[in-house]
Order: C-alpha cells, then sequence, then structure tokens
C-alpha cells in the first residue's frame, strides 16, 4: 500500500503499484515506499522535491519539462571528495542491489539533477557524468513535507594545496624526527634562525648609510658598525621567529623553519636572541656611539615588540614595518657623524618609502596565505589602499631624490642618473595599481631588488666630497707644523 | 626507511607506508593519481621526536621522552608542552576547516551566479576571492586575537620551566644519580 504523499505547492501525485520505487536518476536513491510519484522535483527551496520516474508510467521527464505549472530548477551538488573517492561505479552498485529488492533502468533524465542541502558545506552529486552511486537514504516522516536525507559519510575537510600539511615537496617533511641537537649542524640552524639574507640586506644598507655619511671613514668604526647591526638584526629575526612559530608552519612560505620543523628548541632560540641582542647593542654603544646603539635598540625593540604582534591587529604594521627597514642606514650615517644630519633623514626617507611598492607588490601574492593564518595585510584588508600607497612611494621617490642635491649631500648627477630608475619603478607602480594581478605586482617586486642597491651605490658614487673632510686634514696638518717648529 | 634517520636508534625505526588514493575526479587533482604518504610514530623513543605536518591543522605532532626516573619538574614541563600542542592543533583544526568549507561555499555560490559548472573553480577570478580573503579575516577577527594574547602568554611561560629542566638535566640529575648509585 503506498500512500499519497504530497508535497507543498506540487501536484497530486499518482500511485504506483511497487512497493519501493527507484529514483531513476543517474544516483541510486533509495526512495522510500512514501515517495512513489513522478512528478516531485528537485527544488531549491527549503521543501525538496525528488524526481522519481517509474518505467511502468510513460511519462517521462521530458515531458515533464513541458509542463507548464512545473517549477524546476536546477540545483548543484556535489558529494565530498572522500565519498566519491570510495564509491564504486553505479553500474556495478546497481547490479549489486543491497539495499533494494527492486533493479532500477538507467536513468532516463537528459539534464544534470543536483541536490543542495543549505546551510551546510554537503553536497550530492547526482550529475549522471560523474560516477559515483554511493546509495542515499531519502525518508519522508510521516505527515511532514520535508523530505529527509541521510548521507551517511564523514564529512572530510578538502585542503588545497596552500595548506602546508597537505604540499609535501619533500621526504624529510613526512618522517618522525629526533629533535636532539646536531651540533654539526649548529651553525646552519643560527643562519637561518636569524634569516642571514635579509639581515645580510640590512648591513648592507647600513654600510651604505656609513659611507654616503659627509665625515671621514675609519675603518675601525665600520667594522664595529657592521658587526654590531649583523648581531642585532640576528637577535631581532630569531625572536620574531621564535613568536610566530604556530603562523609559520601555516604557510608554504615559511613551513621549513627552523622552530617550525624542531632543530632548535623555543628556548635555544629566545637565549641565541638574547645573547646575540647584548652583544651587538655592546659592540654599538662601546666600539661606535651611544647614539648608534640607541638606535638599534630601539629598533630591535620596534621589530619584535611592535611589528610582530602588530601584524595580527592591523594594516599599520606595514608602517610600522618600514620604519624598520629606514633606521639602519640612519644607524650607519650617525656611526660615521655621530650625529642626525639632514642626510640622514633623507637616506631614511628613501629607505621608508621604498618598503612600500617592494612590500605590498610581494604581499598581492601571499592574500590567501595571510587571510588563512590570519595576517592584517593591506594587501587583504585594502587592497585599493594597498595599490595606491605603492604608487604614491614610487612616485615620491623622485621629488627625494631631488632634495638630494638641495641639501649638499649629492651631485646634480645623482638626479640625472636616478631619474630613469624611479621613473620605471613608477611605470611598474602604475601598472600594478590599473591591473593589479599577480604578474604586475611580481615585476614590481624583482624590480625593488635592484632599484635600491643601484640607488645606493649612485649615491655614493656622486657623493659631494665637502669641506669637512678637507677641514679636518687642514687641522691636522696646522698641528704638526707648529708642533715642529715649537 | 632507515636510510634518512641516520641517528635514530636502529630499534625504533618508524615505519612508513604510502597508500595510492583512488582515481577522483574532482578538481583539486584532476586526473591524476596523487601519492600519499604516511608515517607512523616510533614505538619507544630514547629523546623527543618531532613528527610531519598534520594534514588540517598543519601543526607537528610531537612524542616526548618519558625517563625512568623523572622528576617532578620535568614532568610538569613535558605536560606544558603536550598541552600546548594539542591546543595549537585543535586551534588550527577548527580554524582551517572552517576556512576550507567557507571558500568552498563562496567558490560555489559565485560560479552558480556565473552559470558555470561546479568543477570550474578557475573561473573564479583573484578579485573575487580575495572579496572572500577579507570577509573571513574581519569575521574571524576577535578568534585571532584572543589565540595571540594566549599563544604569547603559553610560549612565554614554557621559558622559565625549560630554562630549570635544562639546568637540572645539566647538573642536579648527575648529582641525583650518583647519589643513588651510593
Amino acid at each position: 500500500m503506498i500512500e499519497q504523499f504530497s508535497l507543498i505547492g506540487k501536484r497530486p501525485l499518482a500511485k504506483t503499484g511497487s512497493d519501493k520505487t527507484r529514483c531513476q536518476c543517474p544516483v541510486a536513491v533509495a526512495v522510500f515506499p512514501s515517495i512513489s510519484q513522478p512528478w516531485a522535483y528537485m527544488n531549491y527551496a527549503t521543501k525538496p522535491d525528488v524526481v522519481v520516474e517509474d518505467e511502468n508510467i510513460p511519462t517521462s521527464h521530458a515531458l515533464a519539462k513541458g509542463k507548464d505549472d512545473t517549477n524546476r530548477k536546477t540545483v548543484k551538488i556535489r558529494v565530498p571528495k572522500n565519498v566519491r573517492n570510495t564509491v564504486t561505479d553505479q553500474e556495478e552498485n546497481m547490479k549489486k542491489n543491497v539495499d533494494f529488492e527492486e533493479k532500477t533502468s538507467n536513468s532516463k533524465l537528459t539534464e544534470e539533477v543536483f541536490l543542495y542541502i543549505r546551510k551546510s558545506s554537503i553536497t550530492v552529486d547526482f550529475n549522471k557524468n560523474v560516477k559515483l552511486t554511493k546509495p542515499i537514504h531519502v525518508r519522508s516522516p510521516r505527515g511532514k513535507e520535508t523530505l529527509v536525507i541521510d548521507l551517511d559519510y564523514e564529512e572530510e575537510v578538502e585542503v588545497d594545496n596552500t595548506n602546508p600539511g597537505q604540499n609535501i615537496e619533500s621526504i624529510n617533511e613526512v618522517l618522525w624526527r629526533d629533535t636532539r641537537l646536531d651540533y654539526k649542524k649548529l651553525p646552519q640552524y643560527y643562519m637561518k634562525l636569524s634569516k642571514i639574507r635579509l639581515t645580510g640586506l640590512v648591513v648592507i644598507t647600513t654600510m651604505a648609510g656609513y659611507g654616503i655619511a659627509p665625515d671621514p671613514f675609519s675603518v675601525g668604526t665600520f667594522l664595529l658598525c657592521t658587526v654590531g647591526t649583523a648581531l642585532t638584526s640576528c637577535s631581532a629575526n630569531a625572536i620574531n621567529q621564535y613568536f610566530e612559530v604556530p603562523f609559520d608552519a601555516q604557510m608554504n612560505r615559511t613551513k621549513n623553519r627552523v622552530l617550525v620543523r624542531g632543530h632548535l628548541s623555543p628556548l635555544h632560540a629566545a637565549t641565541f636572541a638574547v645573547i646575540t641582542g647584548a652583544m651587538g647593542i655592546s659592540v654599538l654603544s662601546l666600539g661606535v656611539n651611544s647614539l648608534t646603539a640607541c638606535l638599534g635598540a630601539f629598533n630591535l625593540g620596534l621589530y619584535t615588540l611592535v611589528y610582530t604582534p602588530m601584524k595580527r591587529y592591523s594594516i599599520a604594521n606595514t608602517w610600522v614595518g618600514s620604519v624598520v627597514g629606514a633606521i639602519p642606514p640612519m644607524m650607519g650615517w650617525t656611526a660615521c657623524t655621530g650625529y642626525l644630519d639632514p642626510g640622514a633623514w633623507l637616506l631614511a626617507a628613501i629607505l621608508y618609502s621604498w618598503q612600500f611598492p617592494h612590500f605590498n607588490s610581494l604581499s598581492w601574492n601571499l592574500r590567501p596565505d595571510y587571510s588563512r593564518g590570519g595576517y592584517r595585510m593591506a594587501s587583504v584588508v585594502r587592497p585599493e589602499l594597498c595599490k595606491r600607497v605603492a604608487l604614491r612611494h614610487s612616485i615620491g621617490m623622485i621629488p627625494l631624490c631631488t632634495l638630494a642635491p638641495l641639501i649638499d649631500l649629492t651631485s646634480w648627477w645623482f638626479v640625472g642618473y636616478s631619474i630613469p630608475l624611479n621613473v620605471y619603478l613608477s611605470y611598474l607602480a602604475w601598472n600594478f595599481y590599473w591591473k593589479g594581478d599577480s604578474n604586475s605586482s611580481r615585476k614590481l617586486f624583482r624590480f625593488t631588488l635592484v632599484h635600491i642597491p643601484a640607488l645606493l651605490v649612485l649615491m655614493i658614487a656622486c657623493k659631494k666630497r665637502n669641506n669637512r673632510q678637507n677641514a679636518t686634514e687642514h687641522l691636522t696638518l696646522g698641528n704638526v707644523n707648529e708642533d715642529s717648529v715649537s | 626507511m632507515a636510510a634518512p634517520l641516520t641517528k635514530c636508534n636502529c630499534v625504533s625505526v618508524c615505519a612508513t607506508y604510502i597508500t595510492r588514493r583512488k582515481f577522483s575526479l574532482s578538481q583539486y587533482h584532476s586526473k591524476k593519481t596523487t601519492v600519499h604518504v604516511e608515517s607512523l610514530p616510533p614505538e619507544h623513543v630514547e629523546t623527543d621526536w618531532i613528527g610531519p605536518a598534520d594534514k588540517v591543522s598543519n601543526i607537528r605532532q610531537m612524542k616526548l621522552f618519558i625517563p625512568p626516573d623523572e622528576s617532578s619538574l620535568e614532568r610538569d614541563y613535558r605536560l606544558k608542552r603536550e598541552v600546548v600542542q594539542k591546543w595549537h592543533h585543535e586551534f588550527w583544526t577548527a580554524h582551517n576547516k572552517r576556512f576550507f568549507t567557507l571558500k568552498e561555499k563562496y567558490i560555489q555560490e559565485k560560479l552558480a551566479e556565473k552559470g558555470e559548472a561546479a568543477d570550474d573553480i578557475n573561473k573564479v577570478t583573484p578579485e573575487e576571492l580575495s572579496v572572500f580573503y577579507k570577509k573571513f579575516l574581519d569575521d574571524n577577527y576577535p578568534t585571532h586575537i584572543q589565540y595571540n594574547k594566549d599563544w604569547y602568554k603559553k610560549n612565554i611561560s614554557l621559558l622559565w620551566p625549560a630554562l630549570k629542566v635544562n639546568f637540572y638535566r645539566l647538573f642536579a640529575r648527575r648529582k641525583e644519580s650518583a647519589k643513588n648509585k651510593r
């Protein structure tokens, strides 16, 4: 005895003689007694209907399509990957007939039928092109109007290759490893912990700052300044890695860091940071001067205690990070002259402005990683601002470089040589602003890596040899003469 | 698989096996078999071992060594570390699951709007995806802040016990074992 089952808004349904009618959708749907009529349709509304087609009844799905009063929508549904993978061939399933007594015929449906279950991540693919037939039990509770569809599978999370756990690039990433410290590899670990390449670039900007400063070049001070800055930078990077272990684990770019992989313990990294920081600041304060040491300590604090946590709080971290990048040349300058001339500020301003096209273009392609890792970067949160700022500061390099001869830092040749560099940078930033795609951002980033070394070299080459250096020499000569006379 | 594990005790070699995933027609692994490598932790360890990154949470599991003469100091430290690892794993599993589920839903909505086939995820442009990324970040901001605060506290609170344990192992333990021998 088949009971009439009428769905809201649908036509009355015909009886059939069979006890259980199989839905002739491409998927094997076990339709229970209540649903036996041929005219129920899949509906995207909250009350899904099931398209059922009985081979005995001549009315076909195609005919049903022609009916005016039928309201049908195709809804796309996807079976989760883990279910799709484990199901067997549709025909096999039909033949086995494990759950049902009747055999079903192949589907006469000509279009795709899907089932979408709202407010969930569950989708069921009835598409005949996809060979999947996990039997789906459809129940209609007596007296109620909604169908209950039981999909008994375990919902597995589908992750993609942006997830480092999924993206295996070497066998070392899948093996269990002893965390005993390998002393032979310790220098290598320390270099990785201190981000040696980044430290190197920071030290180069400091050396450039020293070279551009107008006072005489003293090899001893220069070396001590370099060593002190290097140690301070190592310390800053070690602390940064110590704080960022779980976040680094989430991004492909940083998943192989020393602390993430467990080569060094967190205590080891923290101790390294404290020792190198103390050594660096001491070298700077004893070997160079206290102003440089203060700048170094300030920069260390800014990077580790302000910039690192701020990355997760607000997009203003980019501006703070730019200040962090601008201070090392100032340190080089003060190491040479002992005080902050306008030239030091200009050099800092140039490095500050450079950080924006550099970082904003880099962060453009890392938006998925930043979003999942919880980093608040302008490229994700305010993309238009991100592009605008990069453009603004690229164009701003031109007036900044023009200021250099005006404050007696370099000759006018510097402006002449730097204009092509800055104009090209602005052009790439303009492209990035308008196109905003991965190509233009990558081009801009790569050029910034060329732009700043070239600019610094030009600055040193066009440096104005001023009276300060000559004056010092003259005084020395004068003293010698007087001494020899008396 | 003993070759890469040169420093380990030969007795405790971890077993690895490779299973092949079935042929899948999904867009992520389109039309090619994916090799899936899994690695089991060693049964007995003499030191702390660290494992591969979890598929969903990306956090590495640790198997910590329990010495037979473990002091309360060492035990406290070990338990704290295990708690922190577990906390990381649970947070990131839930978080990443949320991310990928919402991303998938968003992609399907966008494709439905455009009228494209469900498998063609390349039809969703990076600009449209960036809308989702921003929304996800903004929606999860309080969660991230709380996690950050908790992580910093936990991280720093692990330093002092670690220092004590290291000093104990260097100095006090030798004294203890010498005393016990006598």
